[in-house]
């Protein structure tokens, strides 16, 4: 689990924030492979302002509400793609092997142009094992993409 | 003066090893010398005013920042005073280091530093900005290199978004290499309070309320919220800053970090605040002229166009129309097939479905999933749904990648008609002719070319019509102060609501009379598609109307209506029909036609019939009316 790198994040009060591990309380992280949008988005309201309630979110931070330190995937200690945000996704870029959220994962992971393919194509043949239930978190979905990594010659460098 | 100052940078730069007091005695000393005149000069000067957001007097409002927070200015007075703010400025760059570094003016208002030690030569800062950290590390976590506008188009079902909206993205070095979705959207937006209701919400947008600021949140989150969720394309405008350039804008950003604007809809919105950051970026463009008390996004990103800023661009398609490019891949037989599997009607082991190809099992799972999921958007999705949408995704992992390639539209949105309208007209009723003449302040109605718009979607907000009579005088034929049509097409995956609603004054002809009458009306029904060219609507409605010069003042009205609209290549044809049941106890039964020809996009000829009748009055009218858009 080395590379998931636990970032003190910038949210609007700029307090460098304690870093404690993903997965605490209301964090997002341990959410659900398939979760569904809460409720109904007051569409009118939302787009007269171009706004979001509350949360002045300024860069460096996946702006949960109430969570003030995610579990992020880095990229060169810069760049960060959070997991559980984009897993509607990755879910389908991983059924075919490719696409937007495929790459920015890849990215974040520090994987070389010349393997992103190759790490596309692995996760789209270990699709069974990596989503293995409807009910898993992202957080074991992450583990479980990191043996098959693991288990492979060109991706394991990646995690080791 | 400059070998004065010259003097001092030597100076200053020896007294770095020194106490930090005599440093700030050095520096403070080296301002005192500054040149009046060079201050001054300063405090008039553009790039000033800009990284103030200072805005000169109008009929309006006085000179002042259009900044509404405190901790913006060093100087009481720094939001009507450029100079007083210069001042203080100066002073802060020079004051003792703080506890905290990072609250120092060095710290808190680098684009400021940058533009003004180099315009006054001023000698060193007293301590490296390398000593602000939460500065450098919010930069290095952004590495911003180059800079994309980007265009969220129209929103059929809400009403504002309509305008469309914009953003900025910061992108690093590499991002063609990397991912655009890893880069930083900058955002200008309101912060409204959740509990709000829509109406208030509206109200206060509309009218000021809201307190506006800007956020960074990562690009996907934007592609996510615009592109999947609300189903809007998204046109990337990739712009030619320099790192330079793109450094300066950065830096200002970070000043305007938890900085508090008025948010209004019109003019202070999300994009005139991004024509000023570009403007901070590149100081010898001038962007805002002719927005300052309406800024609609699309015109702004024309602005930016013809500053010649834009190198390039990129059209991200929305979610929904993703599924529709790939739901039109499969025959009416296999679209069955595809909701019934999504239903769980249906399983694999269908006969029918396995005596498909590879291919075309794909292409139903991949229709069955992305239906599941759309359906999910606005619920929590089930256990149920969850382990179906797993099954369809872990069976589509074996088959063969489906190709989803939606047409980019073959007008960008910069390229439909200008937003501004003046119409001239003549036209007759009851052999008595008429001319008229027509402004409107936004923006697109059902008719007008649609090319650049959103098929199916209007919105005008203030449009007035002026009638002369033959022999008479100029009176208002009608007033339109909002009107918006949302018809999207139902089929058989979607099944989105027709609706439409208009508030404002028109004439209503009655026998022997015409009164100017005071009006709302909506309606809600469906709209399906008519061959390629078009589409065809019904819909229940209802019209109140006040008018003064009667003896029952108010009249409500109940009842239907029904049309079609098709959008020929050279032009577009709408027809119809309007029933209402009135309290006053009368019925009112209306039709119009309306032809409408577009040449070299920003002109048009419209032809309009109208027939009506009400008890035993009957009024029939035509129309031919000159429009230029601008």
């Amino acid at each position: 689990m080395k590379k998931i790198l636990v970032t003190a994040v910038l949210i609007g009060s700029s307090n460098l924030a304690m870093a404690v591990m993903p997965g605490g309380p209301d964090c997002g992280w341990g959410n659900m492979l398939f979760e569904g949008q809460s409720g109904f988005v007051p569409h009118f309201a939302a787009s007269t302002t171009n706004g979001t309630s509350g949360n002045a979110t300024f860069g460096m931070t996946t702006g949960t509400n109430g969570c003030s330190v995610d579990g992020t995937l880095t990229y060169g200690g810069s760049a960060m793609v959070n997991l559980s945000k984009v897993m509607d996704e990755f879910i389908v870029d991983a059924s075919q092997g490719e696409g937007d959220a495929m790459n920015a994962v890849a990215v974040s992971m520090g994987i070389a142009p010349e393997d992103r393919e190759h790490f596309g194509k692995t996760v789209n043949t270990n699709f069974n094992a990596i989503f293995v239930s409807a009910d898993a978190t992202v957080e074991e979905v992450y583990t479980n993409l990191l043996s098959v990594m693991k288990a492979d010659t060109l991706l394991s460098k990646y995690v080791a | 003066m400059i070998d004065a100052i010259k003097g001092k940078v030597a100076s200053a730069c020896l007294c770095v090893c020194l106490s930090l007091a005599t440093v700030q005695v050095m520096a403070a000393s080296s301002i005192d010398s500054l040149s009046e005149d060079d201050i001054n000069a300063v405090a008039k000067s553009q790039e000033w005013h800009r990284l103030l957001h200072f805005q000169d007097a109008h009929w309006w409002s006085g000179a002042e920042s259009q900044v509404d927070d405190d901790d913006f200015f060093l100087a009481a007075d720094g939001n009507r005073s450029p100079k007083s703010e210069l001042l203080a400025t100066l002073h802060g760059f020079y004051a003792p280091l703080p506890a905290e570094p990072n609250q120092h003016a060095i710290c808190r208002f680098p684009a400021r530093w940058d533009y003004l030690s180099k315009v006054l030569a001023l000698p060193a800062a007293p301590f490296a900005n390398t000593q602000c950290t939460e500065l450098s590390v919010w930069r290095e976590s952004i590495k911003p290199h180059s800079v994309t506008l980007v265009f969220a188009s129209a929103y059929l079902n809400s009403p504002s978004s309509m305008y469309g909206h914009t953003l900025l993205r910061i992108d690093a070095e590499d991002v063609s290499q990397g991912s655009k979705w890893l880069s930083y959207a900058v955002n200008f937006g309101a912060e409204v309070n959740a509990d709000d209701n829509s109406l208030f919400y509206a109200y206060k947008g509309l009218f000021g309320g809201y307190l506006g600021f800007f956020s960074i949140v990562p690009y996907y989150q934007k592609i996510k919220d615009y592109n999947r969720i609300e189903n809007r394309d998204l046109w990337e405008y990739n712009l030619n800053l320099s790192e330079e350039e793109t450094n300066r804008l950065v830096m200002h950003l970070w000043e305007l970090r938890n900085i508090d604007f008025d948010y209004y809809f019109f003019d202070e919105n999300c994009s005139y605040r991004l024509l000023e950051l570009l403007e901070v970026a590149r100081p010898s463009v001038s962007l805002r002229e002719g927005m300052e008390i309406r800024a609609i996004p699309i015109d702004t990103v024309r602005s930016v166009i013809q500053a010649q800023m834009v190198e390039s661009i990129e059209f991200r398609p929305s979610q929904a129309l993703k599924i529709e490019s790939t739901i039109a891949q499969l025959t009416p037989d296999l679209q069955r097939m595809a909701l019934s599997i999504a239903a769980g009607e249906s399983n694999l082991e269908d006969q029918h479905y396995q005596s498909l190809t590879p291919d075309q099992q794909a292409l139903v799972l991949r229709v069955a999933y992305q239906h599941l999921r759309y359906q999910e958007r606005k619920q929590v999705r089930t256990k149920l749904q969850a382990r179906r949408s797993l099954a369809l995704l872990s069976q589509l992992s074996t088959l063969p990648k489906v190709e989803i390639n939606p047409q980019r539209p073959d007008y960008s949105p910069e390229q439909g008609h200008k937003t501004l309208l003046v119409g001239v007209a003549a036209g007759a009723a009851d052999h008595e002719g008429y001319s008229e003449l027509r402004l409107r302040a936004s923006y697109h109605d059902l008719q007008d070319n649609a090319k650049g718009y959103l098929d199916g979607a209007a919105i005008s907000i203030g449009e007035l019509n002026l009638r002369k009579w033959e022999g008479d005088q100029v009176k208002i034929e009608d007033l339109n102060l909002i009107s918006i049509d949302s018809h999207s097409v139902r089929d058989r995956f979607f099944k989105p609501l027709t609706w439409r609603v208009q508030f404002g004054m028109d004439r209503v002809y009655t026998a022997g009379d015409d009164d100017l009458t005071t009006q709302l009306n909506g309606g809600v029904g469906v709209t399906y598609g008519l061959t390629h060219l078009g589409r065809y609507y019904f819909m229940l409605s209802s019209r109140v109307e006040y008018n003064e010069l009667v003896d029952q003042n108010w009249n409500l009205g109940v009842g239907g209506l029904t049309g079609v609209l098709l959008n020929f290549p050279n032009g577009t044809f709408n027809l119809e029909t309007n029933y209402y049941e009135f309290s006053s106890g009368n019925s009112r039964y209306g039709t119009k036609a309306i032809v409408n020809i577009p040449w070299q996009i920003n002109h048009g000829l419209r032809l309009s019939v109208a027939h009506q009748r009400e008890l035993e009055a009957i009024w029939d009218e035509w129309t031919l009316e000159y429009r230029y858009y601008f």
